[in-house]
């Protein structure tokens, strides 16, 4: 049996339909916008992490077909990263296709400091963007996890904004099972995320100095002796908004607008975004 | 206030002392035979060069200085005027009727003023003769009053054989409909192809775009007031036809001879009955599925003297698609329905020769209705979503005509408002029932008092002050809308107008299409989501062509409007919450986002209601942009139906007689062309998935999750859809017969036939480039269709 709510949405997407397939269908026969192929660059720094990855790689254009389906050399591009006083290039690494940095050898990456990151490719534009890391980190967080249903997870977190400023949330979840056989001869740990949701980011907007309550919930059998990752991130603006939109574009409902994808990429697409992590395992 | 109050006083006290060595002529003006009332009539007399004009419900007053030999005019568009010689020297009661009988080869000339826009105060003002409504071709030939209304200038449609209507860059929810003074809340059968209002029910249609009076409120952009007929009071009659897609039927008569009559009007669709065997037929009979809309009017009133009438009104009318299946055992029913019902009572009472006045008592209810039925292994499992608003009002207005020179209106409004925007109940999923219904509950008052005045012999001015509050959830908001329009009278065929309005809206309707689709969801302003409103300037000029019947009205307006809604980017109405997303319980203001909106441009109209040749040109160049902080990034967009060019040209020939009773031929035509849609479109995709939180401690870490694409748009509403044009043509052939006159109507829509675009869509050729595709809906049409009249 169909979900309840696929009824209502198949139910008057039918009847829509069934009225538009009175017209007919013919090219439209319009001057579209050849727009051109972009460099992609995504990447996401905290403090928390021992490697900077950036990602290249280039959009595919709807209309142009001279760029369509051209296939990208990522070793041909260059990646710089730069904290304002002193840039270094990032390392192709050619198993994960990604460029890549050892923050703590080098490159620290420090709360409160704003990072600038450039790429460069001979076929196309060059694109750069910037972030900074948040100044504070959540660390007086309240969780609990109930396991009533063996088959449904519930993690309950809380915590209080950080009062006088401007913030963003991720809240995030994972089961954790370490089974008492091994894969391959391999001691395995299994992680199984939490449902993403848009409802796991949050702002502080109208809410300064509140308490943040999130709910989450895991569709997971739930072994004994089982733990749960609760992480709380504080974000920067444009992780917040990039995730955020990244769930009212393209989510498959036919009467939705189309909306743009958050990006703060120039000359090019993408996201650089920033956050400091606080984790806590529960059991 | 206090100030306000004591201004009012001082004002009718000073009337009332100017004109006691005056005398009042009043009365009624009604069509001849039928003793219709005709609202708007114009009383003119030529030797004052002053006159009025008749309220809503026919009635007139005016006091003038004593006269031995007074001539007065009566007349109205399309009836023959009449002349009349008085002796003023007592107040006289007076009651007219009009032939509507117009020979066009013999037209009295007799200097009328009815027609003639320049004398007006108002501005910004469209009324369309019924009789012209259907005569102007139709798709399908299903007669509609909002589509000739989107012909009219600063009035834009929507999508292709769309009746949604966009007046001055507002949004189809900022027009206050209005049928017998109950709001109708979604105006459209078959999502948004035809409107519900049955012209052969109608008395009258007027359209307001600017200068708002101040006995209208609670919308940003128009009014759209409909009066029903009241029902022929001398003998039976009956109009109806029978269309390709409906038929209908009207009956209205006396009750009682001279004091009461009836009318009752009906339409409906039989496009059920024709495709629901066809879907029979081709599933061996194990599915059906079908369409209709129907709905229904009726009115009755009662005369119990010259002081008092009371008149019951009320509209039914309802769509519905649904579909069955059987297979097995198993079944499964659906539907859809919408619809809307309303009912209004009235008592006209004259207090006196001076003071009219209403008492309406209004109802207006709209309901949208998915139901689902499932039985599947003997199980059964239900499923019902609607969403609605349910109006009870209480409306007092008076018509105060202390001397020639003013025209006072005043009263007031209360209306409960009652809302569904959201209602779920299953049962028997298997898992839990759900009952998720809310409801919230408003109230609205508004009173009001403008002054329609003669400052000069040169200059008119229409004054008024509304005071609107609205209360919903603990909160109450007051708002004070000052109205003004200026008319000066250059000479006797040209005047130069002004207007200023400010409006607040205290509801609105989330719509996703902008389309006028039955899912549309009408909220109230509440403590997050506050009210709009607007203020508009508008001037122009008016111009009569007495000589050759014409009117040319050319204005310019600016509209701003604030706190305009919107969904949120990605959300709908559709999005109602998944209870697998426990905290994602539906609330439709987290769905919603406000803005600002600018309207500006300037319209023509050239237009000409009487003769063997009638119609219009009008043009529209107009520019409508909103910003919304959390929308296209915080920059400004065009409307979805900004439209920088539109024209319609209607032109009306009446080959022989003009006479419906007489034999005749009616040519008619329209031809549109407007400026594309402003729309989104895709432009290109990439990889971009979500981050995935966890200490990245090796080059190894996957820090996302993967499969997930994002498409680049171009900015919102960046790109502009092809220009839409397309020609219609009608021919109407009417016959006297024995008992009654036949019309067939045989209609061209789009002759040329212009592939339009409806909407767009990104396909692939067969080389995997992206192509853009359209689709259109109606390519050249024909239709057919026989009426009657008796």
């Amino acid at each position: 049996m169909l979900n309840n709510y696929n009824h209502i949405r198949l139910t008057f997407v039918a009847v829509c339909m069934a009225l538009l397939f009175f017209g007919c269908e013919r090219d439209a026969n319009v001057d579209v916008p050849l727009s051109k192929a972009k460099l992609v660059m995504r990447s996401f720094i905290s403090p928390t992490d021992s490697v900077i990855a950036v990602d290249i790689f280039a959009s595919q254009p709807l209309f142009n077909s001279s760029q369509q389906n051209n296939k990208f050399d990522t070793s041909a591009a260059q990646v710089f990263i730069s904290n304002g006083s002193v840039e270094f290039p990032l390392t192709y690494n050619s198993t994960k296709r990604q460029f890549q940095i050892y923050v703590l050898q080098a490159f620290p990456v420090t709360a409160g400091q704003t990072y600038y990151l450039r790429a460069t490719h001979p076929s196309y534009d060059a694109v750069d963007a910037s972030c900074t890391v948040p100044v504070s980190t959540i660390d007086n967080v309240k969780a609990t996890v109930d396991i009533t249903d063996p088959y449904e997870v519930f993690a309950d977190v809380s915590f209080f904004d950080i009062a006088g400023q401007k913030n963003y949330y991720r809240v995030h979840a994972q089961n954790v099972w370490i089974p008492d056989f091994s894969y391959f001869g391999v001691d395995t740990v299994v992680y199984a995320d939490f449902l993403l949701s848009i409802n796991n980011f949050y702002s502080d907007e109208g809410n300064d100095g509140k308490e943040i309550k999130s709910k989450l919930l895991n569709y997971y059998s739930y072994h004994p002796g089982d733990s749960t990752d609760i992480y709380v991130l504080n974000v920067d603006e444009n992780y917040y908004r990039f995730h955020r939109s990244i769930f009212t574009t393209g989510g498959g409902d036919p009467f939705s607008e189309a909306t743009p994808a958050y990006s703060n990429i120039n000359n090019g697409v993408g996201i650089f975004a920033a956050y400091t992590q606080f984790m806590k395992r529960v059991f | 206030m206090k100030r306000i109050f004591f201004l009012v006083l001082f004002c009718f006290f000073f009337i009332n002392v100017q004109s006691q060595n005056k005398f009042t002529i009043s009365g009624y003006v009604n069509e001849k035979g039928s003793k219709e009332s005709l609202p708007g009539a114009s009383i003119y007399l030529p030797d004052l060069k002053s006159g009025t004009v008749t309220n809503n419900y026919g009635f007139y007053s005016i006091t003038i200085p004593a006269n031995e030999s007074l001539q007065v005019v009566f007349s109205f568009i399309g009836y023959q005027p009449q002349i009349k010689i008085l002796k003023l020297t007592q107040n006289i009661s007076l009651n007219v009727e009009l032939s509507s009988s117009i020979d066009i080869n013999e037209i009295t000339v007799v200097e009328t003023r009815s027609e003639k826009v320049s004398q007006s105060t108002q501005m910004s003002v469209i009324d369309i003769p019924i009789q012209q409504i259907k005569e102007i071709p139709a798709l399908f030939g299903e007669k509609d009053v909002l589509k000739v209304l989107q012909l009219m200038p600063g009035v834009q449609k929507g999508s292709e054989g769309s009746s949604g209507i966009y007046v001055r860059g507002g949004g189809s929810d900022q027009n206050l409909i209005i049928l017998d003074d109950a709001i109708v809340y979604n105006a459209n059968h078959l999502f948004g192809f035809f409107s519900l209002f049955n012209g052969d029910a109608l008395k009258s249609v007027e359209l307001t775009k600017g200068g708002f009076p101040a006995r209208y409120g609670s919308r940003l952009s128009s009014v759209i007031d409909m009066t029903m007929k009241d029902g022929a009071k001398d003998k039976l009659h009956g109009e109806g036809g029978i269309g390709l897609i409906s038929s209908r039927l009207t009956l209205e008569g006396p009750i009682k001879k001279g004091k009461s009559s009836f009318l009752v009007s009906g339409r409906r669709t039989y496009i059920d009955l024709l495709i629901a065997p066809l879907v029979a037929a081709s599933t061996n009979g194990e599915s059906t599925a079908g369409y209709f809309f129907y709905d229904f009017n009726a009115k009755a009133n009662y005369d119990f003297n010259d002081n008092n009438k009371l008149f019951v009104s009320g509209y039914f009318g309802k769509d519905k698609a649904y579909g069955r299946e059987n297979y097995g055992g198993d079944k499964n029913k659906f539907s859809i329905g919408w619809g809307n019902a309303t009912g209004t009572a009235r008592w006209n009472h004259l207090f006196n020769e001076k003071l009219f006045a209403n008492t309406s008592l209004i109802f207006s209810n709209y309901r949208f209705l998915i139901k689902n039925e499932e039985t599947f292994d003997g199980d059964k499992y239900t499923l019902r979503y609607y969403t609605g608003i349910q109006d009870i009002s209480a409306k007092f207005d008076m018509d105060y005509r202390p001397g020639e020179k003013h025209i006072i209106k005043m009263g007031g409004q209360f209306t409960r408002h009652l809302f569904t925007p959201s209602a779920l109940v299953t049962k028997g999923d298997g898992s839990d029932d759900i009952n998720k219904v809310s409801k919230i509950s408003a109230i609205e008052n508004a009173i009001y008092i403008e002054d329609d005045v003669r400052i000069l012999p040169q200059l008119k001015m229409n004054a008024g002050l509304r005071l609107a509050h609205f209360y919903s959830n603990g909160k109450n908001y007051f708002n004070p809308e000052p109205r003004l329009a200026l008319a000066y009278n250059i000479n006797e065929s040209t005047s130069l107008k002004a207007s200023f309005a400010i409006m607040n809206q205290y509801l609105h309707q989330l719509s996703n299409s902008g389309a006028g689709l039955p899912t549309d969801l009408w909220v109230p302003a509440t403590k997050n989501v506050t009210p709009q409103n607007s203020q508009q300037v508008a001037a122009g000029i008016a111009r009569d062509y007495k000589d050759r019947n014409f009117a040319l009205t050319i204005e310019g307006y600016y509209k701003t409007m604030n706190k305009v809604l919107q969904y949120r980017e990605g959300a709908s109405f559709i999005d109602i919450g998944d209870p697998n997303q426990v905290d994602n319980d539906y609330n439709w203001e987290d769905k919603v986002t406000s803005g600002k909106g600018w309207s500006y441009g300037g319209e023509l109209l050239l237009q000409r209601k009487e003769g063997k040749l009638t119609g219009w040109i009008a043009y529209t160049l107009s520019w409508t942009q909103l910003q919304f902080d959390e929308l296209n990034f915080g920059k400004k967009f065009y409307a979805r139906f900004d439209r920088r060019h539109d024209i319609s040209v209607v032109a009306i020939y009446h080959l022989r007689e003009v006479k419906p009773e007489k034999n005749g031929i009616t040519l008619s035509a329209t031809w549109v062309y407007g400026t594309g849609n402003a729309i989104t479109l895709p432009l290109g995709y990439y990889d971009s998935p979500i981050h995935s939180p966890g200490n990245a401690t090796s080059p190894d870490f996957n820090f996302y999750y993967p499969g997930n694409y994002l498409t680049e748009y171009t900015g919102r509403n960046e790109f502009r859809m092809k220009a839409y044009h397309r020609l219609d043509f009608s021919i109407q052939m009417i016959k006297k017969m024995k008992h009654h006159t036949r019309t067939w109507e045989l209609g061209l829509y789009n002759a040329y036939n212009r592939y339009n675009p409806f909407y767009y869509y990104v396909s692939e050729d067969l080389q995997g480039n992206g192509v853009l595709k359209q689709i259109t809906l109606f390519p050249l049409i024909p239709s057919f269709s026989y009426n009657f009249k008796f």
